[in-house]
């Protein structure tokens, strides 16, 4: 046991930042007012995440067949996620397509598949939506309706996804849908292009920013097999391990940590940040934020060694929830003019992420149902 | 970055394990804090408390000794012994050893003490404890506490040399950290055992998901403060001692009232073992002038006082983990 960083790593992070003070503009703290999903990120993310790739950091944790670095681990993704999604992701939803979108085609994927999509994702001319939440399928996700039936050369799609994120500009959807069979059984995944006739995108207000949220109705939608994920039915599998990734992909705990340091600093420009009592909540907000940052980097550590995702996801996911929030409410007591017009964009979308981060990736219910059921091994009720 | 415990880390682990095995069945005898003088020795015999001074080992498998011992209802004092005074002095000090921030309140283990850190003004200075010089205190606290019936001649102890009082402090924080994820770790174990087990309204108590839940919440906080004390002593550094005491008492408070609510009233018990951990707990959140002096002390670091803010508007890259 060691909590240090190879030089290797270190560089990694350098070239990282200088990447970022070289590439974005002075106006970024208002492209990302409105969080990863709005308008204006998504149209930045179709300049940023081209030259992210040009500079080879985009899918430099990929394996190597992939394109990937030799050497570079979990722990570059990890410091790569870590930088981006702690000034707002950049990215936008180009991170999905990189993080977990890619590794389940890398694994699941057919060669045509691997072919079109992943160089597609590596060079970041495409962003991903994610088909998952249904009307009836939220925190129960397996129990979602979306059919899916087969019809000659594909299947037809009839049904509708609701809070679907970053939907408005995505290019593709990645769609769960039923095929046959009840809860985990019957599900199937499609890789969709978002402008298929039958598709109709419709945005739903928030109180969280423009372009958080839409729902996707899909009418007598055809898609070929060639987009189906993986076997017919096998879905739940694919998916349970791509939310393994999803529900540390975004460096939470990294957004806390400089949402409390951007917000404080601030409070000291203004001298207002002498009162005791606001120095212990930042410090005890940083705290948390510390103690996720450790707790996802034992899940880091279990993809090194390539064990089985664990209840330790879960366990990290609500220590990521907890430090989002702590700093989520730092902000809105002691800096409540940031969340007004002409405000700090970056302190606005953390305030905003704070308010999602128990609902997104498995809510923090779940996370606490996974924890006493695989963590703690406590008994289920009969 | 490694965060599994090496083949040195395991052998030390699995030596204590066994070493503290006949220290781990709860005592019967009602008593509220057990000190095992027994434990203490073999510790010492073992070599224990100078672990750290070992080529190639260091702070992070002390911290490891505190983390294995504390999960035992019996007591020995290892914060201080293993983990303080080998990095300050270099060199093991017969222990219990004590910490008396001021001479006329309670310390914890005076009262079994065979030496002390004592604070006087900006002076830390070691000396050794004869058992009349000490009234032993009995109260609520799961430690066996005293008071020096007269200030102590600190003219015979040892003084710290001051450039090692900033650590003291530092390396203070790192065990109490140690010592209450420990203490959380154990009652949260004593606790699934129980739920598991005890049937209400048909069904075992953790079936239910609001126990569940509370549960599941110490887990994580369990957790996450020993990695970050372990963190902290691997690094050595202010800060990262100051938020893993934060974060230990931050969450003690949630973990006492939890734990004990779904023991009922066998947890309060003193035939229950419960207590040995969370009265313990409730001792450390109170331990370095409990969450707001520590929280005070990791402000201090990343906010020091006179420093000027920086000018804004800063690069969105400020801040990263580079500089921290």
């Amino acid at each position: 046991m060691e909590f240090g960083w190879s030089e290797q790593q270190l560089a990694f992070r350098r070239k990282l930042l200088d990447f970022l003070d070289e590439t974005l503009p002075p106006d970024w703290s208002d492209i990302a007012r409105d969080g990863p999903g709005s308008h204006a990120q998504m149209d930045y993310a179709r300049e940023f995440c081209p030259k992210m790739a040009q500079a080879g950091l985009l899918t430099r944790h990929w394996p190597v067949e992939y394109g990937g670095e030799a050497g570079a681990t979990p722990w570059e993704h990890m410091i790569l996620s870590e930088e981006m999604w702690s000034i707002g992701d950049p990215r936008s939803s180009g991170y999905m397509g990189a993080n977990w979108i890619a590794p389940t085609i890398m694994k699941y994927g057919t060669p045509e598949q691997k072919a079109f999509h992943l160089g597609k994702i590596a060079s970041g001319e495409v962003l991903w939506a994610q088909g998952f939440s249904e009307p009836s399928a939220g925190s129960d996700l397996a129990s979602l309706r979306t059919q899916a039936t087969r019809v000659q050369g594909g299947y037809v799609i009839n049904g509708s996804k609701i809070w679907t994120s970053y939907a408005h500009s995505a290019d593709y959807v990645y769609l769960l849908t039923r095929t046959e069979g009840a809860a985990h059984a019957g599900i199937t995944i499609f890789l969709v292009d978002l402008k298929l006739p039958g598709i109709d995108i419709r945005p739903i207000n928030s109180i969280l920013g423009e372009g958080e949220f839409h729902e996707v109705f899909f009418t007598d939608v055809f898609v070929p097999d060639e987009a189906r994920l993986g076997e017919e039915g096998r879905g739940w599998a694919i998916v349970r391990a791509a939310l393994h990734s999803e529900r540390i992909g975004a460096a939470r705990h990294e957004m806390a940590r400089r949402t409390i340091l951007k917000a404080v600093a601030e409070l000291r420009r203004r001298k207002r940040f002498s009162d005791p009592v606001v120095r212990m909540r930042a410090a005890t907000a940083l705290a948390l934020a510390r103690a996720a940052r450790l707790l996802v980097y034992a899940v880091v550590e279990g993809r090194v060694k390539a064990r089985d995702p664990s209840a330790e996801t879960s366990i990290a996911r609500y220590a990521l929830y907890e430090a989002d929030k702590a700093a989520a409410a730092f902000v809105a007591e002691f800096l409540p003019e940031s969340l007004l017009d002409g405000g700090d964009g970056q302190l606005r979308a953390a305030f905003a992420s704070g308010a999602t981060v128990g609902l997104a990736a498995g809510s923090a219910e779940v996370q606490l149902n996974l924890i006493a059921r695989d963590g703690l091994s406590l008994p289920m009720k009969a | 970055m490694e965060l599994d415990l090496d083949p040195d880390q395991q052998a030390l682990v699995q030596a204590l394990e066994h070493l503290t095995q006949p220290f781990l069945e709860a005592p019967r005898q009602g008593v509220f804090a057990p000190y095992a003088p027994k434990l203490q020795a073999l510790l010492r015999e073992g070599e224990f408390d100078a672990v750290q001074l070992q080529p190639g080992l260091g702070p992070l498998e002390a911290a490891l000794v505190v983390d294995v011992v504390g999960r035992a209802p019996y007591l020995a004092e290892t914060g201080v012994s293993v983990l303080v005074a080998p990095a300050l002095l270099g060199r093991t000090v017969p222990g219990p050893v004590a910490v008396v921030d001021e001479v006329a309140r309670p310390a914890r283990f005076l009262s079994v003490a065979r030496h002390a850190f004592v604070r006087r003004g900006a002076d830390v200075v070691l000396v050794e404890v004869a058992a009349d010089a000490v009234e032993p205190l009995s109260g609520m606290f799961a430690y066996p506490y005293g008071r020096f019936k007269a200030a102590p001649d600190l003219t015979a102890g040892e003084p710290l040399p001051a450039d090692k009082r900033t650590d003291f402090d530092r390396l203070r924080r790192v065990a109490l950290a140690a010592e209450a994820a420990s203490a959380m770790t154990a009652a949260l174990e004593a606790t699934i055992e129980y739920v598991t087990h005890r049937r209400q309204f048909g069904q075992p108590l953790g079936a239910f998901q609001a126990v569940q839940h509370r549960i599941s919440r110490n887990a994580v906080h369990a957790r996450g403060a020993r990695l970050l004390a372990l963190e902290a002593a691997w690094k050595g550094d202010a800060l990262t001692a100051a938020l893993a005491a934060v974060y230990a008492q931050r969450f003690a408070g949630e973990a006492i009232e939890d734990l004990h609510q779904f023991n009922g009233a066998l947890g309060i018990t003193l035939d229950h073992p419960l207590h040995y951990w969370t009265y313990r707990l409730l001792a450390l959140q109170g331990e370095l002038g409990g969450l707001h002096v520590s929280a005070e002390a990791a402000a201090a670091e990343v906010w020091p006082e006179g420093a000027p803010p920086p000018p804004g508007p800063e690069p969105a890259t400020a801040y990263s983990q580079l500089g921290w």
